[in-house]
């Protein structure tokens, strides 16, 4: 397969949010603002190529039976690392995010990759997969915490663009964020299916 | 290379394996981080501490009466005290750190944890800032809706209750903790 097919496989053609539609959590969770959406997105990121690499790797060394086991574990390492690494480098932000980090290992987004395409294919394809995938997740977790963030308070990413006063705190909230993600499906199922 | 079978020995042993190397990892990334760690929970606590309470030359970090205080001192002169309080909001648990006078007036204060929602009951860091600091530990604080003088934050009730209950739960121990500072201030030369 070309090498770029697999990144854009990863963000438009079958971009985890938008068509895949998995991950939904931290996708309705996290995106209350387009710094939290895109802090969520790499950090998922970076789990996501990590895991994939090793699991890669270690593919055909692990027996079929065991396989989910043993890919939980590399995952869920490689968040404890990551979030490790935020709690030294990045408090605020760790902070922020708090309990959503830990929660990257059930994110189906990432075993989901692991079965589907780490355990198949090569290490640099699959370190390409991961990506292409993340950086997929990082946009549309951006784009949905940009709306909701602009809709909700006047700002994107802390600039204000018109007075908090006429912000609709609906789209801070939990209905917001169905509301927004459900019109950017749509959106996207209507140029897609073209 | 194909894949390894199904047998008993090559689950065992795939998956130890695999289990040890990412221990590895993690006690590699524990060991590595650790000093950052601490330096970066330090560090938060302290700035927060420099930006709420008056300029001072020694800092004194203890418990008083279960709960966690800080004093400040310019030379031997006790000039504020900082005490962490805990509420609960609609988020769950927060914790906030309110500085004193040592006469009881209070200074500002910073919200240290919080689950809070943005935009609503996360706004407190910021809300009570024009009523609260200046007034005095003496008074009992409460929300508007609740008969009090505080402006609640707009569709957060819950939250601004949590954060005047922190409020006067603090208020409560100022004057003894104040006392204790200036006796154990004098114990430590």
């Amino acid at each position: 397969m070309n090498k770029l097919k697999i990144i854009l496989n990863g963000i438009i053609k079958e971009n985890p949010t938008f068509v895949l539609i998995l991950g939904m959590c931290p996708t309705l969770a996290t995106t209350t603002s387009a710094l939290n959406g895109m802090s969520m997105g790499l950090a998922t990121t970076f789990v996501l190529i990590c895991s994939n690499i090793i699991i890669s790797a270690v593919r055909n060394l692990v027996p079929d039976k065991v396989h989910i086991p043993a890919y939980i574990v590399i995952i869920a390492s490689f968040v404890t690392v990551l979030q490790l690494c935020m709690e030294a480098y990045l408090p605020d932000l760790n902070a922020t995010l708090g309990l959503f980090i830990p929660l990257i290992v059930v994110n189906c987004i990432v075993l989901g990759r692991a079965e589907a395409f780490a355990a198949n294919n090569n290490v640099f394809d699959s370190a390409l997969d991961g990506i292409g995938m993340g950086l997929g997740f990082t946009l549309a977790l951006t784009i949905l915490g940009s709306i909701r963030e602009l809709l909700g308070t006047g700002k994107i990413f802390n600039f204000t663009i018109f007075p908090d006063d006429y912000g609709m705190i609906l789209f801070i909230l939990a209905p917001g964020a169905f509301i927004t993600l459900g019109l950017l499906i749509a959106l996207k199922n209507h140029f897609g299916t073209k | 290379m194909k894949r390894v079978k199904d047998t008993f020995t090559a689950m065992v042993l795939s998956l130890t394996l695999i289990s040890l190397i990412m221990g590895g990892v993690l006690a590699l990334a524990y060991e590595a981080t650790q000093e950052d760690r601490d330096n970066a929970q330090a560090l938060s606590t302290q700035n927060k501490l420099k930006a709420i309470l008056p300029e001072f030359t020694a800092l004194l970090d203890t418990v008083i009466m279960d709960t966690p205080v800080y004093g400040a001192y310019m030379g031997d002169t006790l000039v504020g005290v900082a005490i962490t309080s805990v509420s609960s909001g609609y988020g769950g648990k927060f914790k906030v750190m309110i500085s004193y006078k040592p006469d009881g007036e209070i200074i500002d204060y910073a919200v240290l944890e919080h689950n809070e929602t943005p935009g609503l009951g996360a706004k407190m860091d910021t809300w009570f800032k024009k009523s609260v600091p200046g007034r005095h530990a003496s008074e009992t604080f409460a929300v508007k809706k609740d008969g009090g003088d505080i402006d609640a934050i707009t569709a957060a009730t819950i939250s601004s209750r949590g954060f005047i209950k922190a409020v006067n739960s603090a208020d409560e121990l100022v004057k003894d903790i104040v006392i204790e500072l200036n006796v154990q201030k004098g114990g430590m030369e």
